[in-house]
């Protein structure tokens, strides 16, 4: 019997739908007319939600992709639609998230004449994708698709773009979707383990006195979270997380310390200054995570555990290398590794500690609410157990340190690229998988305004998010750096907003304004009353910084403290605040 | 420092677009880059030698060629003993009176005058890209026209040949897709 045919623009739902895809996150346009035409076909299967800029449509495959671990997907037409996706597939792909991004494209016929909304899309986003394709012919299509959605989300989990003329898409054939495994000659995603790196590994441990666990984005994608704690409890080896591991270890565990790096707590990057042994887990020694190469961990040894083997030895040399799945190294390790306690280590940590609560912002009496003690009240509020999408800048490193997540896929921010306005999309996107989960947007003043237009989508949508918008005037974290290292000249950081409650008002959603630390639970418990985004504006510190920070290219362990207090809960110095 | 690396890339549109940016972002600089069919079909063989001053990690660049998945195998042979050769085509205006002192000069280098009119000839050798330089060098006293050079070629020596690397032949006509849907329809 022949089978009858369909159109490219079928063929693509038709493959959305094989793929388990059942949401949609785009904007029409000429070039994918067809396709968006063929939709009114698959309404019952897939819903379409409508952006308001193709960035936001990326952003909300990538929130989607995060919090489920499936592909999420993107679709815009050529040309401008197209280039509006950069910025997120950048996103995605310095996070490792799977999203699909489906763009449309001039017939083929007028390909590379300058044709209106022509855009040579697939070589512009060849950096930004971990792979990408030009269709040029409809027999071809559903098996590009199938292997888009396979690169996506094999391996170390990437973006891919599949760029679709509109000719390919009006143009019929069967339609056959393979079922068989799909084997790339020039890709392969998967390695053994060999048995003497495990034994080496086990032997690397068990001699360790003070060893640190490096817990990376690899944990959450490899769904590796028991495998650590068994590896961590098992040899009484303390947890440092990466922003982006944040999660894949509960933070209320007794071994996990807390987040590393850049704006670190003191003993988490004093125990990696001073560790015998570093296992790496599914991490890339990012330079917000190392600070000065020369000088970091100086007296440890590394293993580093990583699914692409281009990221050891890149930043980091390590003295054993271990390509493949985390989990997988882990199950296999962890039979060797003898059970050891390590109190002489554990009573240096929690000396520094100790130092530290001393300057600890929620131990500080103000007039003026803090942004720290605004998250953390948001964490008290939520009872720890809130989906947080955080935006880039001071409020996203005060979420890390204040909130503590004890679920892996609880946490979304923009870590590697540091996407300002990534967080209301993703929210949105993340939404259509966590139905009934709270969820709260944690953005500052200045990221909000970047996205702000996906609003409309989020109220459209009907979705369930709460907006926190944590305002304090400026562009807080570049103000912060010109506090710190270009003599506090302001360049242009001060940065007014509209009125949020009248635009809350305007996009008919509920709008609440807090600017002490009682207000904050009652508005939060009338937020969350309502069906549909709210939004909160918490009125915070103008001037208050993320502490501790390594400045930039500085030694890990050199780290910039918050001034100490007295017993009032005042500074000591006032000058060195401001 | 000087690197060598012998690419295996599926021979496709946009495939050497992909490789080249990688050297660009780590800021190589390309000194030569030569490709041509392989013994397996659908197989592109390219020679890259490069120039950089990284002496930290010279790894990087084949692990981050190996990721791409129009990639097939990536190959540094830097330090594995190679024969590794150029093919240059010259051009010279010479007076008709110094044509013997060019003919009886490059019988010094394996070259040899491949096309000739009244006062303009064309040279062609091949060598050690040293060897060209230096056959170049020594014609400068004649005029030189033109000069097309190939960039280096390589490959692992015989006694080296444990560093060969086997491909297999890409038929794209029948690569995995097409042939996936021919397997599903029979």
């Amino acid at each position: 019997m022949k089978k009858q045919k369909l159109t490219g623009a079928e063929i693509i739902w038709e493959c959305l739908i094989k793929e388990g895809v059942d949401v949609v996150f785009g904007y029409p346009g000429g070039a994918i007319l067809p396709t968006y035409d063929a939709l009114n076909n698959y309404r019952e299967k897939i819903h379409h939600v409508l952006v308001r800029h193709e960035q936001g449509a990326t952003h909300m495959a990538d929130g989607y992709a995060r919090v489920s671990g499936n592909v999420g997907v993107a679709m815009a037409t050529s040309g401008p639609g197209a280039t509006n996706m950069i910025t997120g597939l950048a996103t995605a792909m310095m996070d490792s998230s799977p999203i699909v991004c489906i763009t449309g494209q001039v017939p083929t016929a007028v390909i590379g004449s300058d044709a209106f909304q022509e855009v040579d899309i697939t070589g512009v986003a060849i950096p930004v994708t971990k792979h990408c394709y030009l269709v040029m012919d409809v027999e071809e299509l559903a098996d590009t698709i199938r292997e888009a959605f396979y690169v996506a989300r094999s391996g170390r989990p990437g973006p891919v773009l599949v760029d679709i003329p509109k000719d390919i898409q009006n143009a019929e054939t069967e339609f056959i979707y393979s079922e068989k495994e799909i084997n790339l000659p020039g890709y392969q995603p998967t390695v053994d383990i060999q048995d003497d790196d495990i034994k080496e590994f086990a032997k690397m441990v068990n001699e360790a006195k003070k060893p640190v666990i490096l817990a990376g984005h690899g944990i959450l994608l490899s769904e590796a979270s028991k495998e650590t704690l068994e590896l961590a409890e098992k040899a009484s080896i303390p947890i440092a997380t990466t922003l982006l591991g944040i999660g894949g270890v509960p933070d209320s565990h007794p071994l996990v310390l807390g987040m590393m790096g850049m704006h670190g707590e003191t003993w988490v990057n004093n125990a990696i200054q001073n560790a015998d042994l570093l296992i790496a887990c599914g991490m890339r020694f990012d330079d917000r995570v190392t600070g000065n190469l020369k000088t970091y961990s100086p007296n440890s040894k590394k293993i580093h555990i990583d699914i692409d083997p281009s990221e050891i030895n890149k930043n980091i040399k390590v003295d054993l290398a271990i390509q493949g799945d985390l989990g997988n190294v882990l199950r296999h390790v962890n039979p060797f590794i003898n059970s050891a306690k390590k109190t002489e280590w554990f009573n240096i940590i929690s000396g520094w500690n100790k130092e530290s609560q001393q300057r600890d912002v929620l131990n500080i009496k103000t007039d003026a609410l803090l942004g720290a003690q605004a998250i953390r009240k948001i964490w008290e509020g939520t009872k720890g157990n809130a989906l947080i999408i955080t935006d880039v800048g001071q409020h996203q490193m005060l979420e890390a340190q204040y909130y503590e997540h004890d679920d892996p896929r609880t946490l979304l921010t923009s870590g590697g690229l540091g996407t300002m306005g990534f967080s209301l999309p993703a929210a949105i996107g993340a939404s259509f998988y966590e139905k009934d989960r709270d969820i709260w947007v944690i953005v500052g003043d200045g990221s909000f305004q970047m996205m702000l237009m996906e609003l409309a989508t989020a109220v459209q949508e009907g979705v369930n998010i709460n907006i926190a918008i944590i305002n304090n005037g400026y562009l807080g974290m570049v103000r912060q750096w010109q506090q710190m290292f270009y003599d506090a000249r302001y360049a242009e950081t001060p940065i007014s907003s509209p009125d949020f409650l009248k635009l809350a008002e305007a996009y008919g959603i509920n709008g609440y304004r807090v600017k002490s630390l009682d207000e904050i639970i009652p508005a939060m418990n009338k937020a969350n009353k309502i069906t549909g985004p709210t939004l909160i504006e918490f009125i915070v510190e103008e001037h208050d910084m993320v502490y501790p920070m390594v400045p930039a290219g500085a030694n890990l362990n050199d780290m910039i403290q918050r001034p100490l207090f007295n017993e009032n809960g005042q500074y000591k110095k006032k000058e060195k605040v401001l | 420092m000087k690197q060598t690396i012998i690419v295996f890339v599926q021979d496709e549109p946009g495939v050497l677009n992909r490789i080249s940016r990688h050297f660009y972002r780590l800021n190589y600089n390309i000194e030569s880059i030569t490709a041509g069919r392989s013994e397996a079909m659908g197989v592109t063989r390219i020679t890259i030698v490069c120039n950089h001053s990284d002496q930290y990690n010279q790894s990087l660049i084949k692990t981050q060629l190996e990721e791409l998945n129009t990639v097939l195998n990536v190959q540094d042979i830097t330090s594995v003993p190679s024969i590794v050769r150029e093919y240059a085509l010259i051009k010279v205006q010479t007076q008709k009176e110094e044509k013997d002192k060019l003919s009886e000069l490059i019988k010094n280098y394996s070259a040899k005058i491949i096309d000739s009119g009244e006062l303009i000839s064309i040279i062609e050798t091949t060598g050690e890209m040293e060897e060209v330089e230096s056959l170049i060098k020594s014609i400068k006293q004649f005029k030189i026209l033109e000069i097309m050079r190939s960039g280096n070629m390589a490959m692992v020596r015989v006694d080296q040949d444990e560093h060969r690397i086997e491909i297999e032949e890409i038929d794209k006509k029948k690569g995995w897709a097409t042939q996936q849907i021919s397997d599903a329809l029979s």
